[in-house]
């Protein structure tokens, strides 16, 4: 890790993210930071509970697209909370910047190929535990350089926290990984909900609406009742269909 | 730096507001419970610059004879516009642009002191996407093309402009400039809310000046999607069977009538029948601003570009 001291008294310099001039907390002297040959350590704080992230798991497993009991059970068989390390470089190429970003660390995590640092404090790290475990960077700093282009402005280790969850459903296990910085939830694969009950239910109420449209006006006015079945059937099927598993019913 | 101008109790009461919406789960706004209020300054990239545009093309009427007649359209476009875009990776919390209210009051502040996000977002590649973006605005603004669009398989057209002035059938010329006039890195103050309902966790995010929700998520109503799903598709089979059934009243020469009618009333049950699909599909989940996910959107989206100043200087003809 860079450690700094100041040129002057020697004591400990740390540097914020993106600053380049740094006072001595203890003589005043301002120090200029050339950020393109150091690597800087930063770390996002974690803001979000394991409590908080579960409910964020909870709420997301009842989202639309998620299998209609998945919310009540889904069986968690982990949920660890960890600091996962990604490179993040600064270049400038033709005269423009651009941020890259790379997992420092091989994984099969969802979402941590596609990496974005996510919206948080960037808070120096100097070293020692936190309150999660670390990841410890296995992928090179050079092998990520040798795919830049342009010139350094800096480059940096971020560690942000992550909950690494694995769930399992039906006798199938799934992980997702939630951002426990802004609760995001990057899910991989996961149970998918089909579609084909809802188009059932609207299918029986469109039948009966139609069968009401048509009759009661060749055959007799009293069949438009139909079309109110039609309404009573789609309200009673989409109401089918929307139930959900209480906790207490798992 | 903008000056937070709302408290947490504002921004707890703009989301109880926001909750009342009859999209969201029955009572939410008594049976949630806030977890957490805290305040957040994000960064935005602001680009202020005019956006200049020339479009040429045609509108096109056809007369009662099947007749078509092109008429030719010119507008010259001289506007000012105001584009954001957040300078970091919004995560959950869907927010992307910004537009500043009047009575926001810029305050010289050290990021370090506050809970302030960093840039994680060039600013090169920020700036090129404003370009882009009021380059596209003034050219839309000018008499954008005609698109094709389709619901539930009914097939319509529809303008992209803005202008009242112009709809163009075809754009035949366009081109656009963007001068810019300024371009600098703000943080914005917010409110980020999460609160717990029936065991799950959801966040809004609140805009920290005008206390306005500008993104965030909640419990969709079920009773609300059953009810769509029942008199909705029911009404739309009744409007498609009484269209059906129509054709039996005309004969000989109305036989053009019957068939209008019977095609007014199917494109009736498909547009009818796409709206209920989707609240119904997706009403499980309500979505405002730029929150990630399935579900059904409710109020506005804060456009990225911003239009400052319009028509004082444009030329329609």
């Amino acid at each position: 890790m860079t450690q700094f001291t100041c040129p002057r008294c020697g004591a400990p310099l740390e540097a914020a993210a993106g600053t380049h001039i740094v006072i001595c907390p203890n003589c005043q002297t301002l120090t200029y930071i050339d950020r393109r040959e150091a690597v800087f350590f930063y770390k996002i704080p974690l803001s979000v509970s394991e409590t908080e992230a579960k409910r964020i798991f909870k709420r997301w497993s009842a989202g639309p697209s998620m299998d209609k009991n998945l919310e009540a059970e889904a069986k968690i068989t982990r949920f660890e909370a960890k600091y996962f390390p990604v490179f993040s470089f600064v270049r400038k190429t033709g005269g423009k910047e651009a941020y890259s970003v790379f997992p420092a660390k091989n994984t099969t995590l969802p979402g941590m190929h596609s990496l974005k640092i996510p919206p948080g404090n960037l808070d120096t790290y100097t070293g020692g535990s936190l309150d999660a475990p670390i990841l410890e960077p296995d992928v090179s700093l050079e092998s990520c350089i040798s795919q830049l282009s342009g010139d350094a402005v800096s480059q940096s280790i971020v560690y942000f926290p992550i909950y690494d969850v694995t769930y399992t459903f039906r006798g199938e296990s799934y992980s997702a990984v939630i951002d426990a910085a802004s609760g995001d939830i990057h899910p991989g694969r996961y149970p998918e909900r089909s579609s084909g009950s809802f188009a059932g239910a609207l299918a029986a109420a469109v039948i009966l609406g139609f069968a009401g449209g048509i009759l009661g006006i060749l055959v007799h006015p009293a069949l438009f009742l139909l079309s109110a079945a039609g309404i009573a059937a789609g309200k009673l099927l989409g109401t089918a269909v929307l139930h959900r598993k209480t906790e207490a019913a798992k | 730096m903008y000056r937070m101008e709302k408290t947490a109790d504002d921004a707890k009461a703009a989301v109880k507001a926001w909750m009342k919406s009859g999209k969201t789960a029955k009572n939410l706004e008594n049976l949630a419970e806030f977890t957490e209020v805290s305040a957040a300054y994000l960064p935005f990239w602001r680009l202020i610059a005019r956006g200049k545009a020339c479009v040429c093309g045609y509108t096109e009427h056809k007369d009662s004879k099947g007749n078509t007649t092109r008429y030719p359209h010119e507008a010259l476009i001289n506007r000012e516009y105001i584009y954001s875009e957040i300078a970091c990776d919004a995560g959950d919390l869907g927010v992307r642009s910004i537009q500043l209210p009047e009575n926001a009051r810029a305050v010289s502040a050290d990021t370090a002191d506050l809970p302030a996000f960093p840039v994680t977002v060039s600013k090169d590649e920020c700036r090129e996407n404003g370009y882009a973006a009021i380059k596209k605005q003034a050219i839309k603004d000018g008499g954008g093309e005609m698109q094709s669009g389709e619901i539930g398989g009914f097939k319509f057209k529809y303008s992209t402009s803005f202008s009242k002035q112009l709809a163009l059938d075809k754009v035949t010329f366009s081109r656009a400039f963007c001068i810019p006039k300024g371009f600098s890195l703000i943080y914005y103050p917010f409110y980020i809310v999460r609160y717990d309902f029936q065991g799950r966790s959801y966040t809004a995010a609140v805009d920290g000046i005008t206390g306005k929700v500008v993104s965030g998520r909640a419990p969709g109503n079920a009773g609300r999607q059953s009810w769509f799903a029942g008199i909705g598709v029911a009404a739309a089979g009744m409007v498609a069977g009484a269209a059906t059934a129509s054709f039996s009243f005309f004969t000989g020469e109305d036989i053009k009538a019957a068939i209008a009618i019977i095609i007014f009333g199917y494109v009736f049950a498909g547009i009818l029948t796409a709206i209920v699909w989707k609240q119904f599909r997706d009403g499980g989940e309500v979505l405002t601003g730029y929150a990630k996910g399935r579900g059904i959107s409710h109020g506005k989206q804060i456009s990225m570009v911003e239009t400052v100043s319009a028509d004082m200087f444009d030329y329609y003809g």
